[in-house]
């Protein structure tokens, strides 16, 4: 594998390859950067833009973007306390204290720097328990891959810390948009209303932009948004290597935590910061200091987040099952360029395996030059005006979504789906369980009348398996524990205090 | 609360006619054991209609979110730094002229061709999201054109993609 993957390194530092690497980083970074955009929005926007390129260089391309869209959330955290990403929130807790002290340039670059380790980290686990998961799984029949999408459906309703019911029908109407189009086994078509259009289903870019991009378009000219009032202070030195040994210990905890949290569907970044923050803040000799520009926070919070790439990365290679939008989105790129993601692509395709172990390896040091070089710099996206970026994202929409499939009628499933995300969102209903019912649906439906038809109609084949039996037994116990704690709660709040 | 009860009737409206939908699927003569394709969508139109009903005759709950997470996700979103201010969404005439805007560029976009829609689109909606001037007008028809040719020059040389009428590929 080490020969495949630096085969691939050389491979990948072909300059108009490199190029495209750097671009994806870019716009991941600016995306990552702008409050309301999204690594999500960057890789389902240049999804379609990698269509014409080979699988190799356009999955580079996306795992750049990736990484970039994680990273550059912590511009914004440091220097507005807005959270350019989710996936930051704890970074404005120390990283505004300490740039507020004029150590502005200090703070981003530990943030910088706790975010290559991060990913690195993240990526040697990747590394190395993948393969082991892939060998497990590979064993896996039809009941085994049917019970693991319920059991990873059930996982992303309740981790989202959403309303229970609304999760849930997020996710019944998730499974229910996939199954437009002709059925996955034998050539029925279903809910197509004699248009050709919908003969192959509905796809995967548009809507996730619409759902992801157009959305948020809609909120930024509906809702106030945030305005810098005054010029960006940008003063202070970088990181001292004392400091940054003197956190090694924290950032492989922190990386840690990130990869555990990442591996699970539906909450990753986002929750892995805030409990790496906290894991650190208990931890520390100066706890105190938490809150005050303490760098021990930055290193904690930054590591964390990029560590819960590789986490995300993990099920989504070995098992072919994606836990966040984001890889949602990877899984549709890798089908698209004819790469079907699951145990056997390390038997079947080792080179492909490393070219992203290679693309992960390059994207995480290409993102951290960008950034150290650009440290002055590349703040300055936050002062772009609405009325240019607005204009511009819908530009690059239309644009991204039209590439795909070079169809109109894409274009107005996007916009249907934007103003039902947006809808969705202003009602309380999370967009990750529909993201992932609408990804999971075909796999879900193949594997289940598989296992049916292999056991000649006997239902009890997904409960007498094993490992079949443990997932549904693990997805039914807890929906059965998330009603218990509604049912806590209700009856907290009815006793009187 | 209404609104809920509402979406929850919405859902259980959905769920039926799915079911109706997926009782005229055809079943092409599915194998042994295989319940044909049909099963799903049933299942799930079932499912849909149980959902809804929930939602229709539950009480209210509390919010979804832990006090931990709300606690940060507060602390960090409303304590913002005193560098930041409130910028307000346009008027309601000028959002429905960028919503028209950008609902003639998806019909435009291939009657027209990319560079002439896009610049259309670009210079009416980045002078709507703003107070108009003639020289505002002026200035975001020039950046458009501008973007408009490095993305168009982006896509056909870098990115080898054939996207109609585009200017100088």
């Amino acid at each position: 594998m080490f020969d495949l993957v630096l085969a691939s390194l050389v491979h990948l530092i072909e300059p108009r390859i490199l190029m495209l690497m750097l671009l994806g980083v870019t716009v991941g970074l600016i995306f990552g950067a702008l409050p309301g955009l999204s690594a999500t929005m960057a890789i389902a926007l240049l999804l379609p833009v990698t269509f014409a390129m080979q699988p190799d260089t356009g999955i580079a391309m996306l795992i750049a973007t990736y990484i970039g869209g994680v990273s550059g959330g912590l511009v914004a955290a440091t220097l507005l306390r807005i959270p350019g990403t989710p996936s930051s929130i704890a970074t404005t807790f120390d990283g505004y204290p300490l740039a507020r002290q004029g150590q502005a340039i200090k703070a981003l670059a530990t943030g910088m720097v706790a975010s290559a380790v991060g990913s690195l980290l993240g990526m040697a686990v990747l590394v190395a328990f993948a393969p082991i998961i892939a060998r497990f799984a590979i064993d896996f029949g039809a009941a085994e891959y049917t019970a693991l999408t319920v059991a990873a459906l059930v996982l992303v309703v309740v981790l989202s810390e959403a309303d229970l019911t609304k999760g849930l029908i997020a996710a019944v109407l998730g499974l229910g948009l996939s199954t437009i189009g002709f059925a996955p086994i034998g050539s029925a078509q279903r809910f197509t209303f004699g248009n050709i259009d919908l003969l192959s289903g509905i796809g995967i870019v548009p809507f996730m932009v619409g759902l992801f991009a157009v959305a948020q378009l809609i909120r930024e000219i509906t809702e106030p948004t945030f305005q810098i009032k005054d010029k960006l202070d940008l003063r202070g030195k970088g990181v001292r290597l004392a400091e940054f040994l003197g956190n090694g210990f924290n950032m492989i905890r922190s990386s840690a935590i990130g990869v555990g949290i990442g591996v699970l569907p539906g909450i990753g970044g986002s929750a892995a910061n805030l409990v790496a923050y906290g894991a650190a803040r208990s931890a520390s000799r100066k706890p105190e200091e938490f809150g005050k520009g303490s760098v021990e926070g930055i290193y904690a919070a930054e590591s964390s987040n990029n560590a819960s790439v590789g986490g995300a990365l993990l099920p989504l290679l070995t098992l072919g099952i994606p836990g966040d939008g984001v890889t949602a989105i990877l899984i549709g790129g890798f089908t698209i360029h004819g790469i079907q993601p699951g145990p056997l692509l390390y038997k079947s395709e080792p080179g492909l395996i490393a070219t992203i172990y290679a693309a992960f390896l390059l994207a995480t040091f290409t993102l951290l030059l960008v950034q150290l070089l650009t440290i002055r710099m590349f703040p300055r996206v936050l002062l772009i005006p609405r009325h240019f970026l607005v204009p511009g994202l819908a530009l690059l929409m239309v644009v991204g979504v039209y590439v795909g499939e070079y169809r109109t009628f894409d274009l107005w499933v996007m916009l249907g789906f934007g103003v039902f995300g947006y809808l969705l969102e202003r009602f309380g209903f999370p967009l990750g369980p529909l993201v992932l019912g609408f990804v999971l649906g075909t796999i879900f439906e193949t594997n289940f009348r598989r296992a049916l038809m292999y056991s000649n109609g006997d239902w009890t084949t997904f409960l007498t398996r094993p490992v079949s039996g443990a997932l549904l037994g693990v997805a039914f116990l807890l929906l059965c524990f998330s009603l218990w704690r509604i049912l806590a709660k209700r009856r907290q709040t009815r006793s009187p205090a | 609360m209404t609104t809920d009860r509402i979406i929850g009737v919405i859902c259980m409206g959905l769920g039926l006619a799915m079911l109706v939908g997926a009782l005229q699927i055809q079943q092409n003569f599915p194998g042994t054991g295989d319940p044909g394709p049909q099963l799903v969508p049933l299942i799930l139109s079932g499912l849909l209609v149980l959902l809804g009903l929930s939602l229709a005759l539950r009480r209210p709950a509390g919010k979804g979110l832990s006090a931990e997470t709300r606690d940060a996700v507060e602390a960090a979103t409303e304590a913002q730094s005193s560098q930041v201010g409130t910028l307000a969404p346009p008027s309601l005439p000028r959002r429905i002229g960028i919503g028209v805007a950008f609902l003639a560029f998806l019909a435009l976009f291939t009657p027209l061709g990319f560079s002439l829609s896009a610049t259309l689109f670009l210079a009416a909606s980045m002078s709507l999201m703003d107070r108009l001037t003639p020289r505002r007008v002026l200035t975001r028809t020039a950046v458009a054109l501008v973007v408009v040719v490095v993305l168009g020059l982006i896509m056909t040389h870098l990115l080898d993609l054939a996207v109609p009428g585009v200017w100088f590929a």
